[in-house]
């Protein structure tokens, strides 16, 4: 028996929709998406249309500028290296993870661009104003998680993207935790929107998305076939086709139209209220014990994600003992160095992350678990 | 000349059987194409109007048969003709209203390369 409460990792299980789509698309669109004109790739190109056009249509997106990459740290890298091709200042967040953290890093250690950190606070204006005092005349980028993938937190990104709406800077959104639970828009104020296919979206690992709102021209950093002027050797400059080298993802894009079209049928408002709720009583239970961290501040706002410590226990010690009894949530540093920082969890944190179909009845078990068992981490 | 026009043609007729509104020539030599198209008329033979739209991706190719289908158009989504600048891709053939059709495509922002083939 296993319980995944490791969701923000990739959601398991998968709606039944979506296993469907899977195997309709290994059985009818075997061919190669705007590679040929016969009849089976002409029909997995209308196949991969219609999922484009459905990821357009739910971030607000023309289909044109819907990309589909591998991931979302291969989305966040086309956008960071490719909108500071030529240089200059960005400002990323204190809370940032590793997929826009490392390459921002790796361009600043190349000094081709200089770099800044805006710290992340519980309180919405200093956090805003966190940001606003190291744009430069220089900066040409922002990148931003919409939610952190440590502790959940939410941040202000519609007053940080009016921030780069009013300066002339890119704002450039990272989505893996908050799309699927939270109404994200490119009309935010977001000019490119980065985000897995494979968590809130549903559709299987391999996928991500990268949505341009056509303000800031995107340089490839990888070059390819495209289907598309084949005859030159020059990489296509519109697209997708200048950020979608190779053949695309068309299973798991395929997957992805099918999460998409789940949560429209459930509702994204009932998604984040079912998982939100889940998460408070995770925490009221856990809040009966006093050798229990909770990472939460009750003046900020969270997506449905918490982080927890137990006593001086070192997380990975912890989660293993919780995993032997079923329990999957992943401990350590979360592909996160800059949260866990700004948090000081020198031995990282547990996380604890419920989808649409994880259960109440299991979150308050799993929190027992957590709560009575004696020398927890001498056993 | 003359006989070269009329066989592309007979190969074309061929492959184009199936559309509903296809009667096309290569565009090889304007004038000689002009040339060509008076000696076939004089001949009995009729040629209807194609509008192709050659499109830079399937994507803008989709885009622009779903904005010009939702308008009445009739139309078609084929691999371009490799004779064609740029080598792969796809073209959007519309056999009515080409000016309008342009329009709307211009509209939405959605680039081509505009060809007439035919023509009564």
């Amino acid at each position: 028996m296993i319980v995944n409460f490791d969701n923000a990792a990739t959601t398991y299980p998968k709606p039944e929709a979506v296993r469907r789509a899977a195997a309709e698309a290994i059985e009818k669109y075997g061919g190669n998406a705007g590679r040929g004109g016969h009849a089976l790739a002409m029909r997995t190109s209308e196949a991969l249309y219609s999922a484009r056009e459905a990821a357009a249509r739910f971030f607000g997106a023309e289909p044109e500028n819907t990309v589909f990459a591998l991931n979302c740290t291969h989305a966040l890298n086309m956008a960071i290296q490719g909108v500071m091709n030529h240089g200059g200042h960005m400002i990323i967040s204190s809370l940032e993870h590793n997929a826009s953290a490392r390459p921002a890093a790796a361009l600043a250690a190349k000094k081709r661009i200089t770099l800044s950190v805006a710290e992340v606070f519980p309180d919405d204006d200093r956090t805003a104003e966190s940001f606003r005092s190291l744009i430069r005349s220089d900066t040409k980028a922002i990148v931003c998680t919409l939610a952190s993938n440590v502790t959940g937190q939410l941040l202000p990104y519609k007053r940080i993207a009016a921030l780069c709406r009013s300066r002339g800077i890119c704002f450039i959104a990272d989505g893996a935790q908050a799309c699927g639970v939270i109404d994200v828009k490119l009309s935010d104020g977001i000019n490119i929107l980065c985000t897995s296919g494979h968590k809130g979206l549903y559709g299987i690992t391999g996928t991500g998305l990268l949505l341009s709102d056509g303000q800031f021209p995107i340089f490839p950093i990888i070059q390819g076939g495209t289907g598309s002027r084949s005859q030159s050797l020059i990489q296509p400059d519109f697209l997708p086709d200048a950020l979608e080298s190779g053949t695309p993802p068309i299973i798991g894009a395929m997957t992805i139209k099918a999460g998409i079209g789940f949560i429209e049928k459930n509702g994204m408002q009932n998604i984040f209220s079912h998982e939100d709720m889940i998460c408070r009583r995770f925490i009221s239970e856990l809040e009966k014990s006093s050798n229990i961290t909770i990472y939460r501040d009750e003046t900020a706002r969270y997506a449905p994600i918490v982080s927890f410590n137990i006593d001086n226990i070192p997380s990975e010690r912890a989660a293993e003992v919780l995993a032997e009894r079923g329990y999957c949530l992943r401990a350590g540093f979360h592909c996160a160095a800059l949260a866990h920082a700004q948090l000081g969890t020198k031995n990282g944190t547990i996380r604890f992350a419920p989808s649409i179909f994880s259960k109440v009845t299991d979150a308050a078990a799993l929190a027992s678990h957590v709560r009575n068992v004696k020398n927890f981490g001498k056993e | 000349m003359h006989k070269k026009a009329i066989h592309i043609m007979l190969k074309t007729l061929n492959h184009l059987a199936e559309e509903p509104f296809s009667y096309a020539v290569h565009i090889m030599n304007r004038t000689a194409f002009h040339a060509e198209l008076c000696g076939l008329r004089k001949s009995g033979v009729i040629l209807l109007k194609v509008c192709v739209f050659e499109m830079p991706s399937y994507t803008y190719a989709v885009k622009g048969e779903k904005l010009l289908r939702s308008r009445g158009y009739t139309c078609k989504i084929k691999r371009k003709d490799n004779s064609s600048a740029g080598g792969c891709g796809f073209s959007l053939y519309v056999s009515e209203r080409c000016r309008s059709a342009a329009e709307i495509l211009d509209n939405y922002s959605i680039p081509y390369t505009f060809k007439v083939y035919g023509g009564g």
